[in-house]
């Protein structure tokens, strides 16, 4: 296991117990003013004490839809179900009074910029057994709303449609490569967003995106006063080598990747994969032999596990899958 | 979905069909049909003219067009009302809310039982920032949608919407 719970040490402990550690990274950016509003969920007996954590750091809170997990995420019952791509939450108004309830609360410095982000930022809940999806456009304006450069909005729209697209794909399709360089810059690096280690909470159009680059600096330097030690250690994970299957699906490596042409190695003491949750039968069976071996061979064809120079297993590489390393 | 319409007409519906990228005579989907709301005119739209407004709006003016042209038959009657949807989704992309609005409650008196239609109609009153009224009214939909077809709900303006759903 590579990464590690988080325990805040200066700033933003108030939030503990109250918003999920996943996010915290995204709660210091607002309340720093590098990030103009986030969204995120919470549980609706939390959000009083919510409230007053934001409060001390000068954030509002607009509290959105409620919604509870139904006990079956069989799509096929859902009028709409085939269009779902995440797991699905039952919604209704938001009653302060909930017990078990979660709600979907925008933040934000200012009122007004929160209830902007809002009207923008419907999640796609179920009520009534169909789903409704807000207009596209939604998504991009939302987008912009929470700080996403122009350019990764675009690419959003041109590109995050899972039926056709494998979207960290298409960024590095994207990405130029230079010279002596890694592939990626870390400050690019989006995919321990939603857990816990990121300073962007977007996916970038290119590993690259120069746009991506300098806010992603903005976020590192202003937690880096407060938090110190939170930045190091995300760096570090940051900069980790990975193998990627597609969104929310990856390998990350404790070690090293070198390029010899199209041959990435990867050669490393730990790993961890993640798998989306919403999407099982993307799952990489393989992935367990990963943890067995210390070296990773990726050519176009193939990928190869290897423990001590001896194969574990060779897995046969779809075009989409890559290795990617981050300086 | 066949509509016989005026062929001086058509010939300007082809046209806007070829610039937009994508076909008008979508199917009328009822709350009742127990399918989703056809996001087909609302993607390809923000597919094709996000942050290109200049030619959304000769999209929209090619529309409106169209508009004031069809009054004719029953099968123009309902293709008005399509037309007046894809409008609110053009200024809704647009950023003009309250025309998209407009737009919508238009469709809405020319084709009240197009579901899709009504969805848009519900973001659109969000995006005016009446977000309260949003949240009543999607919470409930089938409710308004039957009052409205049989004739209960007598405008789709906001203070008969309200009230309308105060006595729920």
């Amino acid at each position: 296991m590579i990464l590690r719970e988080y325990e805040p040490k200066h700033y933003g402990k108030e939030f503990r117990g109250v918003l999920s550690i996943r996010q915290y990274p995204m709660v210091l950016a607002v309340a720093l003013g590098v990030k103009t509003s986030f969204d995120d969920w919470v549980k609706v007996d939390k959000y009083d004490a919510l409230v007053e954590a934001c409060e001390k750091y000068g954030l509002h809170v607009e509290p959105d839809v409620m919604f509870t997990t139904p006990e079956s995420q069989d799509k096929s019952k859902i009028i709409g179900g085939e269009n779902i791509t995440t797991t699905f939450q039952k919604g209704m108004p938001f009653d302060k009074n909930a017990k078990d309830e979660t709600v979907h609360v925008i933040i934000a410095k200012s009122p007004e910029v929160a209830r902007k982000s809002k009207k923008f930022g419907w999640y796609s809940v179920i009520i009534n057994n169909r789903t409704f999806n807000k207009p596209f456009v939604d998504h991009l304006r939302f987008g912009k709303l929470l700080g996403f450069p122009d350019c990764c909005v675009d690419f959003f729209r041109k590109y995050n449609n899972w039926h056709v697209y494998n979207h960290p794909y298409e960024t590095l399709k994207n990405t130029k490569r230079i010279e002596g360089k890694a592939i990626g810059s870390y400050y690019c690096n989006n995919v321990l967003m939603d857990n816990i280690y990121f300073f962007i909470h977007h996916l970038p159009c290119s590993y690259r995106c120069e746009a991506t680059i300098e806010y992603a600096k903005k976020v590192e330097a202003a937690i880096e006063k407060v938090e110190p030690e939170f930045v190091e250690y995300t760096k570090k994970l940051l900069k980790s080598p990975l193998l990627n299957f597609g969104e929310k699906n990856f390998i990350i490596f404790d070690g090293e990747m070198t390029i010899d042409g199209n041959v990435s190695t990867i050669e490393y003491k730990d790993s961890q994969y993640f798998s989306n949750y919403a999407r099982k039968e993307a799952k990489m069976k393989f992935a367990s032999e990963v943890e067995k071996g210390n070296k990773v061979i990726v050519d176009e064809n193939t990928i190869t596990i290897l423990k001590d120079d001896e194969i574990i297993v060779e897995v046969s590489k779809e075009e989409e899958w890559f290795a990617i390393n981050f300086d | 979905m066949i509509i016989m319409i005026d062929v001086k007409i058509e010939k300007k519906i082809v046209m806007l069909e070829k610039y937009l990228g994508f076909e008008l005579r979508r199917e009328i989907i009822t709350f009742g049909s127990n399918e989703p709301h056809n996001e087909s005119f609302s993607y390809g739209l923000a597919l094709k003219f996000y942050n290109e407004n200049k030619a959304l709006m000769k999209a929209i003016m090619m529309a409106t067009e169209i508009v004031k042209d069809l009054d004719g038959n029953d099968d123009e009657h309902l293709f008005r009302g399509l037309m007046f949807c894809l409008l609110g989704d053009m200024y809704y992309l647009y950023g003009d809310f309250n025309r998209s609005l407009g737009c919508f409650i238009q469709s809405l008196k020319l084709s009240k039982n197009d579901y899709t239609t009504w969805v848009g109609f519900m973001f659109a009153i969000r995006a005016t920032d009446n977000i309260e009224l949003f949240e009543k009214m999607i919470f409930n939909l089938g409710r308004i949608y039957d009052a409205w077809n049989d004739g209960e709900l007598k405008s789709l303006e906001r203070n008969d919407i309200e009230d309308f759903l105060e006595g729920i």
